[in-house]
């Protein structure tokens, strides 16, 4: 898979927040509620099934997402797709999508390429726009998931798109303030045509983290 | 443009076009004579809304804009109350027709341009009938219609993004021959509304600057008297009680498919 974000399973320096067994728990399936409804707007998207695997969810600083970037893998510096939107409301920062740029180039081919409307189009800037809506589809509907779990109102901007690393990405979010932390939700979609293997990241100030572990926090309360 | 591989030329699309056009001008003619308690505006609107269709085909701008101004202003008729300063609007509308019934009658066929010396009496009455519908007062226009399923519904699709736009057009359904005009913001939101006066109206809610409910507020003081729909992925609950809240009737998420739309206009359509 080109340029595919690999990221170190998770060690003991990767627990700011502390979180207990019964939260990473509870984070994991709001990251798997979250992954579920992107997976259906895909499908309906694309048009057939999407199968993935159950995603893996990490809580941790950005500066130490980057630093247990894996290293051995020099796909660190590939480019990525990146759609990003700022969050405003009850909880702040940055959503992104980040795809590998052959996966991105992948999905647009897949939905659109090939019915370009128009000959003579600027085909590079075509598949940009679409792809902002592609993300932008995606990155909402995962949103409006966790804001109706954790039942926090979130805003999001318009939708931007970039081309990016891995390793650009995560400098950027720690130049921002080293206490910003990072909330990665992976996953592996796949279709007939094309398999996916992207990453929706959250860009967090520490206290809307610290807002988003506590409204964790009462979901358990309120189920015992 | 026409398409490239199309088996007639020019010149014969726009004799066909041309002698469709001065039967559709004499048909609405026939309507405004009628007088404005009678004249049935719907009709009027029907034959500009084709006409408009035409010109875009035949690749006419001029023709296309001014007929697209010409069957909003028949709409906007439609919805006025019956007061005394109908009877001015009514003639301003027959008017427009005229001038151009006479342009076609002046022209040759395959020449449809419009004169020098009548351009800027088009431009005048176009201007004036732009200006109507910006300055009337909501009071004046009659409670919200429901649009109806006997006749094609006019849409309008307002989202920033190009793609969401062109998956509107390649999933909205064909039958009922609605026909679907689109924005990219705001401004040209206003504009194009009051021109074409939409049944219904889809407001993407995440757009640069504005989002769907605030321009929905914008259209409706303008006096648009139209069902809003709101286009949107984020489907969150406090979004979705924001739009009840604003009047909306309904929720289109994306990504749109076919069903979807249909769903969508089948509840506008049947209340």
């Amino acid at each position: 898979m080109l340029g595919t974000l690999r990221f170190a399973q998770p060690t003991n320096s990767m627990k700011p927040m502390d979180l207990s067994d019964a939260q990473r728990d509870l984070l994991t399936e709001l990251g798997n509620i979250s992954i579920s409804r992107a997976a259906r707007q895909l499908s309906a998207l694309l048009n057939e099934p999407i199968r993935f695997a159950a995603p893996r969810v990490d809580l941790c600083t950005a500066d130490e997402a980057a630093q247990h970037l894996d290293t051995n893998d020099d796909k660190k510096s590939a480019a990525m797709a990146c759609i990003y939107q700022r969050m405003s409301g009850e909880l702040t920062g940055r959503i992104a999508l980040l795809l590998p740029s052959h996966d991105s180039h992948l999905l647009f081919q897949n939905l659109l390429g090939r019915s370009a409307p128009l000959q003579g189009l600027d085909m590079h800037a075509f598949e940009h726009e679409a792809l902002t809506e592609i993300g932008n589809i995606l990155i909402s509907s995962c949103i409006s998931a966790m804001a109706d779990m954790l039942q926090l109102r979130i805003d999001v901007s318009v939708p931007r798109f970039t081309e990016t690393t891995a390793q650009d990405l995560f400098n950027d979010a720690v130049a921002e303030g080293p206490e910003q932390q990072a909330l990665l939700i992976h996953a592996r979609l796949s279709a007939s045509r094309l398999e996916l293997e992207g990453t929706i990241l959250l860009i967090l100030s520490a206290a809307a983290a610290e807002k988003v572990v506590f409204a964790v926090q009462a979901m358990i309360l309120a189920a015992d | 443009m026409p398409p490239e591989d199309t088996l007639l030329s020019r010149e014969a699309l726009l004799d066909v076009f041309c002698k469709e056009t001065r039967e559709r001008l004499a048909r609405a003619l026939d309507c405004l004579e009628q007088g404005p308690e009678a004249c049935n505006y719907d009709a009027v609107h029907q034959e500009f809304d084709s006409l408009h269709g035409g010109a875009r085909a035949v690749d006419l701008p001029w023709l296309e804009h001014y007929s697209r101004v010409v069957a909003g202003y028949a709409r906007f008729l439609r919805h006025l109350k019956r007061g005394g300063s109908h009877g001015e609007t009514h003639a301003l509308l027959t008017q427009a027709v005229a001038a151009l019934a006479t342009q076609c009658n002046k022209y040759p066929l395959a020449d449809l341009l419009p004169g020098p010396e009548s351009e800027i009496p088009m431009r005048e009455l176009l201007n004036t009938m732009q200006n109507l519908m910006q300055r009337a007062d909501p009071a004046e226009l009659s409670p919200c219609a429901q649009p109806t399923a006997e006749r094609p519904l006019v849409l309008l699709v307002v989202d920033d993004s190009a793609t969401s736009r062109l998956l509107f057009r390649i999933h909205m359904p064909t039958e009922g021959g609605h026909v679907v005009h689109e924005a990219e913001d705001a401004d040209s939101a206003l504009r194009i509304a009051l021109e074409v006066r939409p049944d219904m109206v889809f407001l993407d809610y995440n757009m640069p600057d504005r989002d769907g409910v605030s321009i929905a507020r914008d259209l409706r003081a303008a006096g648009l008297d139209a069902c809003f729909i709101l286009l949107t992925a984020n489907v969150q609950q406090a979004v979705l009680d924001e739009a009840r809240a604003a009047d909306f009737a309904g929720v289109l998420e994306k990504p749109v498919s076919r069903s979807k739309i249909a769903a969508v206009l089948r509840t506008a359509t049947q209340g």
